[in-house]
Formats: C-alpha cells, structure tokens, sequence
C-alpha cells in the first residue's frame, strides 16, 4: 500500500523515538512487592532510578535482592545470582 | 572422611578468593535461534568478536552486529537455547589458554581438553584473532624445516617460517605427507599443531594413535573439531591452532602447523554466513572467503632475532575435486602461500608414492632453505627428472631411440623409483644425501629397476649398522666432503647386486 512520504518520515521518527525509550527503560525486579520507603531508599544508592517512568515489577525466583535494568544493561544484586555464581566456582574445583 | 574434608576445604579457600563485584553486564533476550546462530535483541554496547554467556552456561561469539539486533555463533549445543531465553555479554574476546603443559594434548578449539587426562592449567591466555607480525619484525627463510620425505627435501625443500600448501584429490596421501613430517621433527626441536577441521573422528583417532606409536605425542599438540562438532568450533579450529603456535613462537622456539584441512573450514564458514544471510558470492562463499585464509596464514613467519627469534612454518591442506587446481579456494590459497606440494591421483595410482607431481610442485623459498651438502647432491635431480618426464612418451620405441636419450630414460626412471617412500618411514639428511647421490653419480644405472628396492633397503640397513659415524657426521656438522664421498661409496659398490 502507498504511503505518503511525509507521513512515512513522521512514522519513521516516531518508531525511532519509541525505540529510543524503550532502551532507556529502567526496571527493577525485586523478590517481594517494595512500598515507598524501600524504593526511596533504591534511588538514593542509585541514581540513574530518578527518572520517571521507572518499572518496579516482582519475580519471586529470584529468591531476595534486587535485579535492576537500565536500557540493556544488567546489574544483577539478586540471591539467586549470588547462589549461580557459587555454583559455578564449586563446579570448577577438582 | 577425610577426602570429602579436604574438598570442603577447596570450597571454602575458593569461594574466599571470589570478592563479589558489582558490575553492568550487557544483556540481551534471544529472538531466533537458527542452526548454530542466534540473533539476539539488546546487548546494545557489545565490541564485535565479544563472549555471551546463555542461560544453560553455553557460550557464544558475536559475529554480526546490527542497528538492533546482534549475531552470535554458539559454541557449544545450541539445542537448549529457547527464544526469549537471556544472554549476558562476558566482556571479554575470545581467546585460547595455553602453557607447556599442552604439548602431548588433544584440544578443542577452546582449548578444553579431549584426552581425558584433566583440565589445563595455564596463567596465560593468546586471543584467537591476532594480528600478524609486521614487516620490521620478521627474517627472511633461511633454515630448513627436514619433512623426512626425500621428493620434497631434495626437490621442493621447505624452510622454517614458510607456508608450503599440499593440495590433492581425496585420497592422494596429504595427510600421510604431513604426519611423516610431524613424526620427522622428533630430534629437530620442532613443536607440531596438528589442527584437525571437519574430519572424521575415526581418522583423528587413528592419526593419534599413530602419533603416540612413533612417539611424536612428546612433541604435538592436536586441535580438534570434528565433522560432528559445531560449525564455530570448526571455524575457530584453526585460529585456536595458530594462537597456541604464537605462544611457543613468541618464547622463541620453531613451530610446525598443519591445517588439515582448510576446504571444510570454508565450508563452515559458508554455512555461518549463510546463515546469517550474508550475501552470497562465487560459489556461494561469502565474500572475505580470501580473508578468512589469508589472515591466518600470514600469521605464520619467521621472527627478526630481536623479538626472540622463533618461526611458525605453516602446511594447509586443501583438497581439490577431480584434480581442479583452478577451482576458488585452492587459487585463493596457492596465491596466499609460498609454494605448493601438488599430489596427483595418476602417480598415486601407478604406484608412485608420495604421489608428488614434480612438474606442478613448487617451493618459493627454495634452495635458500636447504642445507648446502643437500643443494649440491639434489642440483641435477630437478633437470634430469623433467627432461625424463618430456620423454617419457617416446619410452614405448625404446630399442629405436638413440643412446643418449635411453640413457636419459633410464636415468630418470630410476630417480623417480628412488623417490618413492613408504609411509611411516622418514628419511634423515644423510640417509637422503646417501641414495640419492648414488643415484645422481650413475651407480644405479646397470641396475634392473625391480631389484632398486631391495638395494636401497639393503643399503639404509647396511649404512646403519657399520656406517653410524659417516651417518652422524653428516648429520650433525652437515659436511659431505671428498673423504666422505670415499666412505659412501665404499658402501654402494658392496650393496650393489652382482651382474
């Protein structure tokens, strides 16, 4: 189907755009669902959590801390990492 | 009790060694998985040729870097790996473990051992892409690396720091040629990388064990990625070989490398590429196809004495259907290296083995790299054998020809019957020097061409058990004087077979 040009750039710029914020997304994943005081108490540790438009959502696996994702790094603060990464020294120990 | 108490106690002396960090990985979720290839979203600010981990603890190496999305060739099983499953970027670049300790070993091309004789412990990690040593860097081919094969020290001699190519059809003795030469390099302080891509297991194991009989493991190192391994792991094969002969090349010492063989390395290479959907050129091979090989065969030179004086002497194998030299990657390779060892099925066929086709073989190195004794013994060989092959059309008329070019014929049939060698058996500096000056001066001329054999071994044999000194003095101070002229021929005229 055609398109009109300029609609096309407007179209263009807009996925670009949305694009753009989905890479400056911030979520953080925590254990437990977290109340005010916790989450201001993350943001002063972190600073990057300032901005608004930050996604707190709750995955029990993890087991306890947090996994925070800014764009498409990873900081990973969770037990269950902690736990992996333990598991894999011991597995390398012969 | 005891034991389970000591390695409760490795645990805890490791996991104290382990000071947690908090870092930023990159991360990424997986879009498609294709045949060895996984395209992945995210990983925004990963470097090209990175390590990502997925989540069954596979690893993976990024190839392919889009707008947004990123290419990785997995190393390892990919069958596990599910769409939508995470991957971390490991931030480091992909690079081998190396140590002494890996001389004796069978590797893949991560350096993970196939032996079952336990894990390598190294201090020191070589990265698979490395860059070649620059021109101020390197010495110009001077010494000779002994293959044990008399066609080729006589004729097509290789020096340290060269890459000489054996190219054939399948089944001519390529392989043959370049494990009699690793077997050869026992007493020559010569490290050898056998890097295997793409073969069968049956016949890694069968070279192997040969290796082990004739004792050469104490001086090789075998990369393995078979046919069955992932089509990475066959890619990287021969870079992992390379990086591990830099080691030993960078501590000074001479290395021998043998790609074995370079044909399936750029099939792997076409499959990734295709895969990822690169465009597809001649052949269907992707475009830096030449690139592919001639980065890794630049890496193998000889070091100015300044930055340690070591060499990396380089043998691909390139195999080659029905005889088509003129096909792309074997132009692509004889262009690259300097000289080819060309195997013929004909010759292979009529029992001329190795099947070495003089006329099209070629070292560009040279006489430089061959001992002196050996120039002056082999100088005539080359013209005597291609004015035989131009005859050899008209050996059907023999009783009409005229005496010098019967003479010619004759000379050059017994040369080439001279030539021949059984696999297995390498031939020492002096035991060459030995046969084929006999030949060369005309004592086997009178001898029927079905008895050459029999006084050839009876001559080695004989040369071994009084002539040890003549032997070792040819070998050790590389002289070949008058004197020394006497003793041999002292030998040949009692060997001779009586009228």
């Amino acid at each position: 189907m055609k398109i009109d040009p300029i609609v096309k750039k407007e179209l263009k710029f807009r996925l670009n755009e949305a694009l753009e914020q989905k890479k400056r997304q911030v979520t953080v994943i925590s254990a437990y669902l977290l109340n005010k005081s916790d989450q201001s108490e993350l943001i002063k540790k972190i600073p990057e959590l300032k901005e608004a438009g930050v996604i707190y959502s709750v995955d029990r696996s993890i087991i306890a801390g947090y996994v925070i994702k800014i764009g498409s790094k990873i900081i990973d603060l969770s037990l269950l990492g902690q736990l992996q990464s333990f598991q894999n020294i011991i597995y390398e120990i012969d | 009790m005891k034991l389970i108490d000591e390695y409760l106690k490795e645990i805890e002396k490791e996991l104290k060694k382990q000071k947690s960090k908090i870092k930023a990985e990159e991360f990424g979720l997986v879009a498609e998985v294709k045949d060895g290839v996984v395209i992945l979203e995210g990983l925004d600010n990963v470097t090209f040729g990175e390590l990502v981990e997925f989540e069954s603890k596979v690893t993976g190496y990024v190839v392919d870097l889009s707008e947004d999305q990123v290419g990785v060739v997995v190393l390892g099983n990919y069958l596990n790996i599910r769409a939508g499953s995470k991957a971390t970027a490991l931030g480091i670049s992909l690079s081998i473990p190396v140590a002494e300790s890996l001389i004796g070993r069978v590797v893949d091309s991560l350096g993970n051992p196939l032996d079952g004789k336990g894990k390598i412990k190294s201090d020191k990690r070589y990265p698979l892409e490395n860059i070649a040593p620059g021109v101020v860097r390197r010495k110009s081919v001077t010494v000779p690396l002994q293959t044990g094969i008399k066609a080729i020290d006589s004729l097509i001699p290789i020096g340290r720091g060269q890459r000489e190519l054996i190219i054939g059809d399948r089944g001519t003795g390529k392989t043959t040629i370049a494990i009699d030469t690793i077997i050869n390099q026992k007493s020559e302080n010569v490290i050898c990388v056998y890097c295997a891509v793409g073969q069968k297991n049956s016949k890694v194991a069968t070279t192997v064990d040969t290796l082990q009989k004739k004792g050469a493991m104490g001086h090789t190192i075998v990369v393995h990625a078979g046919s069955s391994d992932s089509v990475a792991m066959q890619y990287l094969a021969p870079y992992a070989a390379a990086s591990i002969a830099e080691y030993f090349m960078d501590k000074g010492r001479d290395v021998l490398v043998i790609f074995d063989d370079l044909t399936k390395h750029a099939w792997a290479y076409r499959q990734i590429s295709l895969i990822l959907r690169r465009p597809a050129g001649r052949e269907a091979y992707p475009g830096d196809v030449f690139y592919l090989h001639s980065r890794l065969l630049e890496r193998a030179c000889r070091l100015d004495d300044k930055y340690g004086g070591g060499s990396i002497t380089a043998l691909p194998i390139i195999e080659t259907l029905e005889g088509d030299l003129s096909s792309y990657i074997p132009t692509n390779v004889i262009s690259i290296t300097d000289g080819q060892i060309v195997l013929d099925i004909d010759l292979f066929n009529t029992g001329i083995k190795p099947a070495i086709n003089i006329g099209l073989s070629v070292s560009r190195v040279g006489g430089n790299a061959q001992t002196k004794i050996m120039k002056s013994v082999a100088g005539k060989l080359k013209l005597d054998l291609a004015q035989y092959r131009e005859l050899a059309a008209f050996s059907q008329f023999e009783s009409e020809l005229d005496e010098d070019t019967r003479k010619l014929l004759n000379r050059g049939a017994k040369v080439t019957q001279i030539l021949k060698q059984k696999k297995g058996e390498p031939y020492s500096l002096a035991q060459q020097i030995a046969i084929i000056w006999t030949a060369s001066k005309g004592y086997l001329d009178e001898v029927p061409i079905k008895n050459l054999e029999e006084f050839e071994n009876k001559l080695m044999s004989d040369l071994k058990n009084r002539g040890k000194k003549l032997l070792s003095k040819i070998n050790k101070e590389k002289v070949f004087t008058n004197k020394e002229e006497k003793e041999l021929e002292e030998f040949v005229k009692v060997n001779l077979p009586n009228k």
